[in-house]
């Protein structure tokens, strides 16, 4: 019982101290208790989904550290405004849109950067036995290079699609832009990306065996 | 046969069309090796593109997030409440009674009962014999006990229990101090006499009928009701 309310409510009877719950009106009360909901979910979907949010933030910038920092605002900035989030249903997107967001107001902030190679901190951990660590991690570099060669929109276009899962009416919001140019964006992409990978004899007839994994 | 456009090979890799544009995609796709190729070479191109980054892990060490802004909102909100509610109390705190006033003079004097902790003092008076003297010598402790904490205006809770012979203490007619427990009872709100509910029971098997003062309640069973406020710190005193 807080204190104060015990003399309050033996001065005016229990129920009046109760009814000044009604002073606050209905739409008020489901405002506030949606906003906690919202808040509830966003921050549980953060968790569950922030290993994806690193993998693609560093798909995009191919830096560790700053794909952590992005990773990081986006999350903090998702549970911030949770209160905006209008559909329950497409909380990964809107999460991803943040992460979007922060990455754009990055690269409209640093012109250049000075890049450091981060290899080392962000090494990639493998299943694969030590004689093929060096096959897979040179095709690892291979694809990245090939990544890097795109333009921002078409990395951004491919990783979600093809990495993330999203689908295009998914990617369209994420990204802000029409569905058709998502689908233009990532023509172009792949038909770039055959055309260096395909043709390297390192991808093109690397053995891709690993397990199919939805997260 | 007229040749399928790059974006609908896409979009069937990405499992992103209408089951009938599935359908017409995989007819097509009998008769042209060249769209069976592109799909293939797609396919690849994600697997590819998959295993690159397929093990990129955050470290997390990095990844711990506090909700502080949220906490200082909910204790913003609490103060206001709280101030509220203190604001309104002290708006409608009835005058000031004068015998309260009274009390506080009386409260400086016993500087022993008023010094130590504010929790209320629970003391447990425990008869069982029917003795008339120890019956007499009971009633004027808690008396005195009584009287003592309400000068000093300190809380205080008194339990008398009574059980074998000592339930004759309770009983109308046999009980010779029914007059002074009426009084204790009318004047200390504190104080409860509970008489044994065993006892009871024995003595109405034995044929005897058991009237019990209005002012005693029945409990369960005394020596269980003794052991059990013993151990949540109640004071026993037998008499």
């Amino acid at each position: 019982m807080p204190f104060g309310t015990v003399p309050l409510m033996k001065i005016y009877g229990i129920n009046s101290v109760f009814n000044a719950s009604c002073l606050i009106s209905h739409e008020t009360w489901v405002l506030m208790f949606s906003r906690i909901v919202k808040r509830k979910r966003v921050q549980q979907r953060v968790v569950a989904i922030r290993n994806r949010m690193f993998r693609t933030a560093y798909a995009w910038c191919h830096n560790y550290s700053l794909a952590q920092d992005l990773t990081q605002e986006a999350a903090l900035k998702a549970i911030e405004n949770a209160a905006q989030l209008n559909d329950l249903t497409a909380v990964d997107a809107w999460i991803f849109a943040i992460l979007t967001n922060c990455h754009r107001a990055h690269l409209r902030k640093t012109v250049s950067m000075d890049e450091i190679n981060e290899d080392e901190e962000g090494a990639i951990e493998s299943d694969l036995l030590p004689d093929r660590i060096s096959e897979a991690s040179r095709l690892v570099e291979q694809v990245k290079q090939a990544i890097e060669g795109l333009s921002e929109e078409q990395r951004k276009v491919i990783i979600l699609v093809d990495i993330e899962e999203f689908s295009y009416a998914e990617a369209a919001s994420i990204l802000g832009t029409p569905i058709g140019t998502v689908m233009s964006r990532l023509s172009r992409a792949r038909q770039q990306l055959k055309k260096r990978l395909l043709s390297n004899p390192i991808t093109a007839k690397a053995p891709v065996t690993y397990l199919r994994r939805n997260s | 046969m007229k040749s399928i456009p790059d974006q609908q090979l896409d979009a069937f890799v990405d499992d992103q069309l209408s089951q009938t544009d599935r359908a017409n995609i995989l007819d097509a796709m009998e008769s042209s090796g060249d769209a069976r190729n592109k799909v293939a070479e797609t396919r690849r191109l994600k697997d590819l593109l998959r295993l690159a980054y397929q093990n990129q892990r955050p470290n997390p060490a990095q990844f711990r997030f506090k909700y502080r802004k949220f906490a200082s909102h909910a204790i913003a909100a609490a103060c206001g409440a709280l101030s509220m509610l203190v604001l309104l109390e002290v708006m409608y705190t009835p005058p000031p009674d004068p015998q309260l006033h009274q009390q506080a003079g009386a409260a400086s004097e016993s500087n022993l009962l008023a010094a130590g902790s504010r929790q209320p003092e629970q003391v447990l008076f425990h008869l069982s014999s029917d003795d008339q003297r120890a019956a007499q010598l009971l009633l004027d402790q808690v008396e005195l006990v009584a009287s003592q904490y309400a000068r000093a205006n300190r809380e205080l809770r008194l339990i008398v229990v009574t059980n074998n012979l000592g339930l004759r203490l309770f009983q109308v007619g046999q009980s010779q101090q029914a007059e002074r427990i009426g009084q204790l009872y009318r004047k200390y709100d504190n104080i409860v006499f509970a008489a044994c509910g065993t006892t009871i029971g024995k003595q109405a098997a034995a044929g005897e009928k058991v009237e019990l003062l209005p002012e005693v309640i029945v409990i369960d069973s005394g020596v269980a009701e003794l052991t059990r406020r013993q151990q949540n710190g109640w004071k026993y005193i037998r008499i």
